[in-house]
């Protein structure tokens, strides 16, 4: 997860598709590259893409804007990952409690977007809800 | 030879003096008109702006992001600004959105401004102010129409060259001079910068805009009622900031023309 300071949340890395990106996976290596800052990150060789969850409809105020947005989600997982994470004060991993209750340890929001969809996301990943929230 | 020398001398300061240009009769500082302001709260959800009262704040790295909010009118002319404060490292940046959520301005180094913008549609416009490089104090201005800010002159004084300054570009200077109905009145303005194309807008006591002179001379204008005028000079569109000179005079009354005598 990501700490974004416009939306002043923790999110997952990810973004919105611009009308460059050619497919949500073209986005997301952009948007990976971007957050990450590493220019220099190739699709199979450094990473591959599964999907887990795609075209999810949402309605709710962005927490950027404060608008009444209408968004479609998809949630992809990166797996064979052969480059290093960074993890920093804003770049890191969050734990199960945390992106449950919708707050770090220091008090800092978390996106609701992962624990709302955590149901259906942790099934694929050979995981259970109750196992996750043991 | 000393009564020579000594009037020579004197004929010497007095050439020097004819030749000097003529003293400014009071030199205005460039002291920026104190302001009520506001404080950045960092902890603000959506801190609202207000027009015309900038807001100062601090950002202390890169990742900082300050948020407010502004309300407009669909079609309402717009300005926003963000100037590091004196001796702040900050290099300022900031983004607009508007109502809908799309990013409709961009304010960037080196002049981090926005003039003149025309709202799209009624709502709060977002702003978030942030770094495009360094960190420290800035100040947020907003404001109608095309003018961030406001510099008190203070009073010109009829007959004196008197000298004003827009210190950055989006400034406004304001001037004020009691004068008397029917006086017939001529102003002189005159840019140190050629550059530096300025409109002179008079202002009757009860608020009506007389005219709006671009270069700023006014050759005769006859005062319409008794009171306070307030004199502004500003340059559109914030092209440029510069120094001037204006200068108002008291034209003597203009003489009535005297008939002949009729001869049968």
């Amino acid at each position: 997860m990501q700490y974004d300071a416009l939306a002043r949340q923790f999110q997952p890395i990810g973004g919105k598709r611009e009308p460059s990106d050619e497919s949500i996976a073209a986005m997301l290596i952009r948007e990976l590259r971007e957050e990450l800052a590493i220019e220099d990150l190739t699709p199979e060789r450094d990473f591959k893409l599964y999907p887990l969850l795609e075209g999810v409809r949402d309605l709710g105020i962005s927490e950027s804007t404060h608008v009444l947005s209408a968004y479609e989600h998809s949630f992809y997982q990166l797996l064979d990952v052969r480059f290093h994470l960074p993890e920093n004060g804003t770049t890191r991993w969050l734990t199960e409690c945390e992106l449950l209750s919708g707050r770090t340890q220091d008090g800092r929001k978390v996106s609701r977007l992962s624990a709302t969809h955590l149901a259906e996301v942790l099934p694929a990943l050979g995981y259970s809800l109750s196992a996750a929230l043991e | 030879m000393s009564r020579l020398f000594l009037s020579l001398c004197l004929s010497a300061l007095a050439l020097l003096a004819l030749m000097a240009p003529l003293p400014l009769s009071h030199a205005q500082d460039a002291t920026p008109t104190p302001t009520a302001f506001m404080r950045v709260r960092p902890d603000a959800e959506f801190q609202p702006l207000q027009r015309g009262v900038p807001i100062v704040g601090e950002l202390k790295d890169a990742r900082s992001v300050h948020r407010f909010a502004v309300f407009a009118a669909a079609n309402d002319v717009i300005s926003f600004g963000m100037f590091p404060e004196p001796g702040s490292a900050l290099v300022p940046r900031f983004e607009v959105y508007a109502p809908n959520g799309e990013r409709v301005a961009i304010g960037s180094a080196p002049f981090a401004a926005v003039i003149g913008y025309r709202a799209p549609a009624t709502g709060a416009y977002i702003v978030f102010a942030r770094a495009e490089r360094g960190s420290g104090a800035y100040s947020f201005w907003v404001n109608s129409g095309e003018t961030l800010r406001d510099l008190w002159r203070g009073e010109l004084v009829p007959g004196q060259t008197m000298q004003g300054a827009l210190l950055r570009r989006s400034d406004r200077d304001i001037w004020q001079v009691a004068l008397q109905s029917g006086t017939p009145i001529e102003i002189a303005l005159k840019t140190d910068d050629p550059t530096l194309n300025v409109t002179l807008a008079i202002i009757a006591p009860d608020g009506t805009l007389l005219t709006a002179v671009p270069g700023g001379d006014v050759p005769l204008l006859y005062v319409p009622q008794d009171g306070r005028y307030t004199l502004q000079v500003y340059a559109p569109r914030a092209a440029a900031s510069g120094t001037y000179r204006i200068r108002l005079r008291l034209l003597s009354a203009l003489p009535t023309p005297t008939f002949g005598p009729v001869v049968n």
